[in-house]
């Protein structure tokens, strides 16, 4: 008889007997969709920052930053602005102007709908040019643009949804001076829909400030980065960095990403620990409940392989379903739910990759916890196993 | 009592299974002690700030500066004891070890006198007077990058370029002070003078970040704060002054609503381990229905066998609990060196074993219920 042959026979009997010990069973399943489930939940606040600052993974946008600065403390006089817009890679509109778009960024506090308080908002001076660059994400979903020198500003969908007075047709005060909310915009679930935008020069008018903060480029192509940077970073007239856009936001949040994945992993993993125990239970009293069948298959020649496969099968068979329950539960419950940290809102993302993680751990629980119990059913003494009540 | 050893007899009838069973719950206490034990350390860090301490910065944000201007008339308001102008000077030291660090420019002066407690030793801000370039460490720092008084620290600021356009700020060591974890804001910050940064940054000179101001009456703190958010309402630099406790709680608040997260995960947690321990006690009580049986024809009554059966869950439970609330315990010296928070042991502890008691009642009483409704005859019989 070949081995397959063989642990095919052993595992078929043993799935066709796994109802009569269901109860024993569900503990193992309902253990591993536990942890499945709280590890995909946490993993998918990570998942939910990293999406909503990538979701336009464009790698022809770069930014140019003042040397050692963050976007909101740069400065960049228009004659800066103008040494940029000469470097090479620089895509050109169709009116010719190179598409380099300075950008002012204001910190404003606008006060919370629910629970009262504030928080502290971005608001983000840009221009037509900026628009352009940001057209083929960027979409209005109530009002109009504003208008370059009125006090006129545009909220975010996320912004709107979470301060008061950002309504179109609202008057929100900012340091003093009256804006008028003229239009609310979607921006693909990214972190810009935490933001409120107006016109560049007319935010830095209203904030007594001379200088831009940041200058944000569109590459004729990819592969102008390195020559774009060179030129740029190479102009004594400037003390400036130059990073792919994606890049600047990984950069930013790479440390709040670690976090959310050490948090996840680690409550993941003592779960698991706890889980595999409660497996190894499981699977012990499965191989004691059928220790006469056993030593009846060894007696009539069925191999120690076989039946180690078997049990090692029989424990995979009730961790992979738990995960996927564990993964349904999370999704169902987490994904797309809105979550605040930290002033911004992000929209939590249960991706098929971090199921097909959760599957990975619900597999290495599975194999762990059936490997002692199936190397004690095939060790089991026949003779005295098959006198065994 | 006298039932004391039958009961963990019963306990350890199958050992394996005992072991793996009371791992498991192990496990999970462990898991619970050291998030909540976590989250009580992060409350303690609000409740370590100090009362008499406001902060006033730009209504608009801190990133916002304030003019120094301001300081003579926050300095003149009823119940202000001392104010300090503070800007921030967090930043890098050798790029190849990407530590953040917390950076204060101070003037030596208005420092001394707001610095009530002495946290800061005074001679330590008399040798920051004495050298324009001077830097006072924290000992931690100083042990990381292994400094000491004298050496030469270029700092890479996050904030502010130097005039000779670089973000680079040569600094020297001029004392290194005791670091506190448990002081937010002083406990672990280097120190540099403010005229150093303010006369060598390319902009926002001549302002502050925000005033550090010490009360001479804590109870009056909200008023305080309203006197000099009023004294500057309406002018192109609206100030916005909280306690130092209040700011402890909101930049909390910010990351989250983690007390939320942790009971979830909790909860999960405990209704995993009561079906697996649930199971283990169901499975115990099958398996000696004959011994049961034996003991209710030697007297025992039903509702012993029940106690009896309770008692089994009970004591497995409760001292499974206490090994994992123990090494959780173990952990919580650790957490308190690493990220400075001060647990509350006591009552983490407390509530893990008041968790452990319910854990035991609710996945023993369906098996104790078996237990008690067993019938000699049948029993025997092996029906």
């Amino acid at each position: 008889m070949s081995l397959f042959r063989e642990i095919w026979a052993v595992s078929a009997m043993n799935l066709a007997a796994l109802p009569s010990r269901a109860g024993a069973s569900l503990v193992t399943v309902i253990g591993v969709a536990t942890v499945i489930a709280v590890m995909l939940s946490l993993l998918g606040v990570g998942e939910g920052v990293m999406h909503s600052v990538l979701q336009n993974d464009q790698p022809d946008r770069a930014v140019v930053l003042s040397s050692g600065a963050s976007e909101y403390m740069g400065s960049f006089s228009r004659a800066d602005v103008a040494q940029i817009a000469q470097a090479p890679g620089i895509k050109r509109d169709p009116a010719g102007r190179p598409m380099v778009q300075p950008l002012a960024a204001v910190v404003v506090e606008l006060e919370k709908k629910v629970g009262g308080g504030t928080n502290n908002v971005l608001f983000r001076g840009t221009g037509d040019i900026g628009r352009e660059m940001n057209k083929s994400t960027l979409r209005l979903i109530a009002g109009r643009q504003f208008t370059a020198g009125l006090h006129e500003l545009i909220v975010g969908k996320a912004a709107q949804r979470t301060y008061r007075n950002l309504n179109v047709g609202d008057t929100v005060k900012l340091r003093g001076t009256p804006w008028k909310v003229v239009g609310a915009y979607e921006d693909a679930g990214g972190i810009d829909e935490n933001a409120i935008a107006a016109d560049a020069d007319t935010v830095l008018a209203a904030f007594n400030r001379t200088a831009y903060q940041s200058v944000g480029v569109q590459l004729d192509s990819p592969a102008s980065f390195r020559k774009f940077k060179d030129a740029v970073t190479s102009n004594p007239q400037l003390q400036v960095q130059v990073k792919l856009l994606s890049q600047y936001y990984r950069d930013q949040l790479q440390s709040l990403t670690a976090l959310l994945a050490f948090v996840g992993y680690f409550v993941g993993g003592v779960m698991a620990v706890g889980v595999v125990f409660g497996a190894l239970n499981t699977m012990y009293s499965a191989v004691d409940a059928r220790k006469r069948e056993i030593a009846t298959l060894r007696a009539i020649g069925f191999g120690g392989t076989a039946v180690v496969v078997s049990v090692m099968l029989e424990s995979l068979v009730l961790a992979v379903p738990g995960a996927l329950l564990g993964a349904a539960l999370a999704w169902l419950l987490f994904n797309n739910h809105d979550i605040a940290m930290g002033g911004v809102s992000f929209a939590m993302d249960v991706t098929p990759g971090l199921v097909v993680v959760g599957l990975i751990w619900s597999l290495v629980i599975g194999l762990i916890g059936g490997f002692a119990p199936a190397i004690r059913a095939a060790r089991l003494p026949v003779a005295t196993a098959l006198r065994a009540t | 009592m006298k039932f004391l050893h039958l009961v963990w007899a019963g306990v350890w009838r199958r050992p394996g299974r005992a072991t793996l069973t009371l791992l498991s719950i192990v496990n999970a206490f462990l898991l619970y002690g050291l998030l909540q034990g976590f989250v009580s350390g992060l409350g303690s860090t609000v409740a370590d700030t100090h009362a008499d301490v406001l902060i006033t910065a730009s209504r608009i944000s801190q990133l916002e500066p304030l003019p120094m201007s301001q300081l003579p008339q926050v300095r003149m308001v009823q119940g202000v004891r001392a104010a300090a102008p503070i800007v921030i000077f967090h930043g890098g030291f050798r790029t190849s070890q990407p530590i953040n660090m917390c950076g204060f420019a101070v003037d030596p002066d208005s420092f001394a006198a707001a610095n009530t407690d002495e946290v800061i030793p005074p001679a330590d801000i008399q040798a920051l007077k004495n050298k324009r370039s001077g830097v006072i460490v924290p000992a931690n720092v100083a042990a990381l990058y292994q400094l000491k008084v004298g050496d030469r620290m270029p700092l890479k600021s996050y904030f502010w370029t130097n005039h000779d356009g670089t973000n680079v700020w040569p600094l020297d060591v001029v004392a290194i002070y005791k670091s506190n974890p448990r002081d937010i804001f002083f406990g672990s910050s280097l120190l540099v003078n403010y005229d150093y940064v303010d006369q060598g940054r390319t902009q926002s000179n001549g302002t502050t970040s925000i005033f550090l101001i010490r009360l001479t009456d804590p109870t009056q703190g909200s008023a305080v704060a309203n006197r000099i958010d009023a004294l500057f309402a309406n002018s192109p630099d609206e100030t916005k002054t909280e306690s130092e406790r209040q700011l402890a709680a909101d930049s909390i608040k910010q990351i989250g609503d983690i007390g939320f997260v942790v009971s979830a995960i909790v909860g999960a947690v405990f209704f995993a381990l009561l079906f697996s321990v649930g199971a283990v006690m169901m499975q115990s009580v099958r398996e000696r229905t004959p011994e049961l049986a034996v003991l209710k024809t030697l007297g025992f009554t039903d509702g012993a066998i029940m106690s009896l059966v309770l008692a089994e869950a009970m004591m497995l439970c409760l001292f499974s609990a206490a090994i994992g609330l123990g090494l959780a315990a173990l952990v919580f010296p650790l957490i308190k060196v690493g990220i400075g928070f001060n647990v509350q042991a006591g009552p983490v502890l407390l509530v893990g074993l008041v968790l452990a008691v319910a854990l035991a009642i609710v996945s023993g009483l369906p098996p104790a219920v078996r237990g008690m409704r067993l019938s000699i005859v049948d029993a025997l019989a092996g029906r």
